[in-house]
This record gives C-alpha cells, structure tokens and sequence, in this order.
C-alpha cells in the first residue's frame, strides 16, 4: 500500500525561502517581507478552499520564480551582488593559487627524479613545457572544472563545504592562508633542496625575505577575505 | 490585461496613488489595484518589493517593520512629501497621454 508524507507548510516555506536565500541578490529583511508575503497570500488562498499544498504552490508561483525575483532585487542591492562576487574572485585566485604551486612542486619532484637537468636539451625544453602546463594551464583548467561543477551541482559535498565556509570569515581567511602558506613552503623547501643538489656553492636559498615574498601577500589576501566575508554576512543579515 | 511593459511603467504611480489612501502593505497594495482594476493588472507579486524598495530610495515613501493581527512582522509603507510631489508630476503625464489619445479616438471613431 502506497503511503504519503503530509505535507508540511511551514517546511516548504523555509525551504522556499533557503533556496532564495543562496542569493547574494536578497537582504535578510528582503527573505522576511516576502514570506509574510507568501503566507498572506497562502491564508487567502487556503480560504478558497484550496489545500496547504495547492495554496502553497500557487502563492510561490504568483511571488515569481527565483530567477525573476533574483534579476530584479539584485538591481536594488547592487552592492551585495558585487561583494559577493569579489569574494568569490578571491576565492578562486587562492584555490588557483594553491593548484599552481602544487603543480610546480610536482613537476620539479619529477624532474628531479627523472635527472632531466643533467641530460639538457630536449629534456629541459620538455620541462619547461610541463611545468607552463602543470603551474597555469592545468590549474586554470582544473579551477574552472571545480567552479562548474559547484554551481552545476552546488548541494555537492564541495558546494556545501564552500558555502558554509563562505559564512565563517575567519575559517575561510585562515584556511585559505594556510593552504596557501603550506604550499608555498613545501615550494620554498623543495626549490632550496634543489638548488643545494644541483648549486651547492650558491648562498643559502632561503634568505628571510623569501618568506615575507610568499607569505605576506597570502597574509594580505586573507585579511581582504575576511573583511569582505564579513560585510557580505552583515549585508545578508 | 495590461501588457508586461504597460505594467511595468504603471507600477509607481499606481503604489503612490493607493498609498494616498493611507499607509500599507505589499500584500495588500497588490490586491487592492487588483480589485480596482477588476484584475487587468496583475503583477509578478514579488517584483513589487524591488519597486517600493527603489521608492524608497528615492525618498518618495519610508517603511517601518510593525508587528499585524497575525503576530508576525509586516513592513508597511507610507507616503513622504516627495512622493506627492512625484504623484503630481506623474498624474500630469498619465493625463497627457489620457487626452492626447482620447483627441485622437474621438477624431478616428472606427478605431473602436
């Protein structure tokens, strides 16, 4: 025997109301005018003699689709549109980022591995095309890939994880810097590595303004990160 | 009914005009240009609010959240100096469109 699950009104206008909130287009008090708005119209509605459901349905549909109502109160909040959308651009240059000296550290590992410095010639061009591949094609690539994906797909484990960080300010700017500074120190280390195998009589390679030079841009990004996170939590609100 | 772009570009004196009546809601603005339409204009509900938010802007009306019967929160809107003012100018620029092609009828009655 087939059974039912009632439906509940309350769950479907929160759940309404979730969906519109994912935008950046809508202010806290915008989500709270227009749900009293679709409970207005679901008490008149239900007074019709229609049920909870029906009543639901047809008050969504006459508030407007999400798409509509979207394109209109962004032209209103303009400004929360565009902090959301550096926030993200921050974002993606960090991730960027942390893909690209990755692939670097890969490639010299590799390349160490395989001896290609002391063979030179063709080796070394194939080299240095690997390493233009795998520090900006490639992350370029992979980058655009994940941001695809989350907005095909933004209830992913991915989606939800960046999303839920996108309102922590200090998690996202500190895991953001600290991926950042590990990378840049795994590359720091291994390029010291390398130059003392194949450069023993160079100076030292890790002089103390090599950490100011990865560090401290990271630092600056992250502290932008979170000023801009905050105001866009306290623009929702 | 009213054509999309009609309805578009009646939106704001239509909500300054009812609000002349006295200060209220988006929900019910919305149900009483219907009732005074005899439902030819309908708007997509939700799009009114970026309207009357943009009026505010404007300084044509002001808002204040006040809890209704109902207990819950509602946002009602009232009419400043300015939105008069821009009532006025809006009335005579309806009007003018009102005569010109009321001139224009009466001189062409197969039209109708």
């Amino acid at each position: 025997m087939e059974t039912t699950t009632p439906f509940d009104l309350n769950h479907a206008i929160q759940q309404w109301r979730n969906d519109l909130a994912q935008s950046s287009a809508f202010r806290g008090e915008n989500l709270d005018e227009l749900e009293t708005h679709l409970r207005d119209s679901v008490v008149a509605l239900q007074a019709r003699d229609l049920s909870a459901e029906e009543a639901f349905y047809v008050a969504a549909r006459r508030v407007g689709t999400g798409a509509v109502l979207i394109k209109e109160f962004g032209k209103v909040n303009a400004v929360n549109v565009w902090v959301e959308r550096c926030l993200w651009a921050l974002i993606v240059m960090q991730l960027w980022n942390v893909i690209s000296h990755a692939g670097i550290v890969l490639v010299t590992f590799l390349a160490q591995g395989t001896n290609v410095f002391n063979r030179g010639g063709g080796m070394a061009s194939l080299y240095e095309l690997t390493t233009i591949v795998a520090v900006a094609v490639a992350p370029t690539l992979i980058t655009v890939f994940v941001m695809w994906k989350l907005f095909k797909s933004p209830d992913s484990g991915i989606g939800v994880l960046l999303n839920w960080l996108s309102g922590q300010p200090v998690v996202l700017a500190a895991s953001l810097f600290l991926m950042n500074a590990a990378m840049g120190w795994v590359n720091l280390a291994e390029q010291a590595h390398f130059i003392k195998k194949y450069a023993p009589q160079s100076h030292s390679p890790f002089p103390l303004v090599a950490y100011y030079q990865i560090f401290l841009p990271h630092l600056l990004v992250a502290g932008l990160v979170f000023v801009i996170a905050r105001k866009r939590l306290l623009r929702k609100a | 009914m009213l054509t999309k772009e009609l309805a578009a570009a009646s939106t704001v004196p239509l909500v300054l005009s009812v609000l002349t009546e006295g200060e209220n809601y988006g929900y019910a603005l919305i149900q009483r240009v219907r009732e005074l339409s005899g439902g030819q204009i309908e708007w997509t509900e939700g799009m009114l609010y970026p309207v009357l938010h943009w009026m505010e802007k404007e300084d044509m009306i002001e808002s204040e959240w006040r809890a209704a019967e109902t207990g819950r929160k509602r946002k009602y809107y009232r009419l400043r100096k300015e939105g008069h003012q821009a009532l006025k100018e809006e009335k005579q620029r309806w009007l003018t469109v009102h005569e010109t092609m009321e001139k224009l009828w009466k001189q062409q009655p197969r039209l109708t």
